[in-house]
């Protein structure tokens, strides 16, 4: 699946996730893995209920973090494009 | 700004739960009804139910529950089928987003509750089995139809594609049929689950124990199978220190249909009442003096067991321990009954702790 900015990230139903410590911790349904975001990391995935595109994601991280546009566009596709491999994350167009 | 992504075992989360304190595992008793009068039951079944928490006080909980880091519910009772409130609960908790399971007796799941269990894709179904056959698991249960309604919802279940597994405790009033119900459970496409050992009731009565199993039982029909060894085997690798650490009371905790927070389920030391406190109050910020000092046990605290040359045969069960005695640091005959007999399979048959197929589970 391509990632591009227009898309809407959505995260996947068959996991469970928390917020631990400003940490989001994601638990897979099989219970064979466990994935761990950093407050940067936990932001876009609580952003990610597929109503929001790439591209406001980007426009609202970079409110809230220090970081320039083009920065913040790459890692954020680069980020989804890992997470989406893991199928934790699902990308719609 | 930097995106940290780490990933690692799901096993881990044990660990890392057991570290902070986070109950990752929580079972929910939902009632203490129930339309069974099991033997054998630990439950001191209160015969007053006003105090059962209302729908409205369970979802409360269950908010705090996500708050806290909870990732698997299990709901249990009691009969949860009992409350008519019983899948409002389910559905909030699903939407909230839990890992859920479902402990019954399975007597109450008729065909047209099937398809709203299918839509809550539980990731465990666990329904008590007793006997492979309707005398023996109706006189455990003193309900007779008992084991044809329990064999139906099991049947049911299977059908529409939820995975089930039966959970037996072995006692010398089922032992005999051991063998038949691990068939019984392979024609229904079942998991089946052989627990052997009786635990006492809440208020501390030993009575149950009299059906828990003599050597000559366990020598009659019993295989090194049915005594976790790989659960010991994996415990080997571990620090001795580590020996008997559990979760209770860090990673795991149990709320009562009362909303009374225990350590475990088994573990029946109320640390918290949830109408009086907040769930964080009580495991975080301010837990009681008995909770502190669970936590806190090390080896050394277990004047008995980390002396005892038994030790890497026994699965320790603190909440047992504390049911029987009083006090969690101690040891039980009962108990240690089970390590005598690990070492005589191991003494007499030459069975390693490397030889079984046996399993722990979350819950």
């Amino acid at each position: 699946m391509m990632v591009s900015l227009e898309s809407y990230p959505v995260r996947s139903d068959e996991l469970v996730w928390r917020v631990i410590e400003d940490e989001i911790v994601i638990l897979t349904s099989d219970g064979r893995e466990i994935h761990t975001l950093n407050k940067v990391g936990g932001a876009i995935w609580e952003l990610a209920d597929g109503t929001i595109s790439f591209n406001d994601i980007v426009t609202r991280i970079c409110d809230r973090f220090d970081v320039s546009l083009e920065t913040a566009r790459e890692d954020v596709i680069e980020f989804a494009k890992e997470l989406s491999e893991k199928n934790i994350l699902q990308i719609k167009d | 700004m930097t995106i940290e992504y780490r990933t690692g075992l799901g096993k881990e989360v044990a660990d890392i739960y057991m570290r902070k304190n986070i109950p990752y595992a929580v079972q929910f008793e939902l009632t203490s009804r129930c339309n069974l009068k099991c033997r054998h039951c630990y439950m001191d079944i209160e015969k007053d139910y006003s105090s059962e928490l209302s729908t409205e006080e369970v979802k409360g909980i269950i908010d705090q529950l996500v708050d806290i880091g909870t990732f698997y519910l299990g709901f249990t009772g009691g009969e949860i089928f009992t409350r008519k409130d019983l899948f409002e609960i389910a559905e909030y908790a699903k939407k909230k987003g839990f890992f859920i399971t479902f402990m019954t007796n399975g007597t109450l799941i008729g065909p047209e509750l099937m398809e709203k269990i299918e839509k809550l894709r539980p990731i465990k179904f666990e329904i008590s089995l007793y006997g492979a056959t309707p005398k023996t698991h109706d006189y455990i249960t003193k309900v007779e139809g008992s084991f044809e309604s329990t064999i139906a919802a099991i049947k049911g279940l299977v059908q529409h594609g939820i995975t089930v597994t039966t959970k037996t405790s072995l006692m010398n009033l089922n032992v005999h049929e051991s063998g038949d119900i691990k068939a019984l459970c392979e024609r229904l496409g079942v998991i089946c689950k052989l627990t052997p050992g009786m635990t006492p009731l809440r208020d501390g009565s030993l009575d149950p124990l009299k059906y828990d199993l003599s050597f000559e039982d366990m020598d009659s029909y019993l295989s090194a199978d049915n005594f976790s060894l790989t659960y010991l085997a994996e415990r080997v690798e571990k620090d001795p220190k580590d020996r008997f650490k559990c979760k209770a009371g860090k990673a795991i905790c149990a709320i009562s249909s009362s909303g009374i927070v225990f350590p475990c389920v088994t573990m029946a030391m109320p640390v918290g009442d949830l109408r009086k406190k907040s769930l964080k109050e009580i495991w975080h910020t301010d837990p009681d003096d008995e909770l502190k000092r669970l936590r806190d046990i090390t080896i050394d605290d277990l004047p008995m067991c980390s002396r005892c040359d038994l030790a890497e045969l026994c699965i320790r069960c603190p909440g047992v321990i504390y049911l029987e005695t009083g006090d969690f640091t101690g040891a039980t005959q009962n108990t240690c009954k089970y390590a005598q007999w690990r070492r005589h399979l191991k003494d007499t048959e030459g069975v390693t702790v490397m030889q079984s197929t046996g399993s722990e589970s979350t819950f």
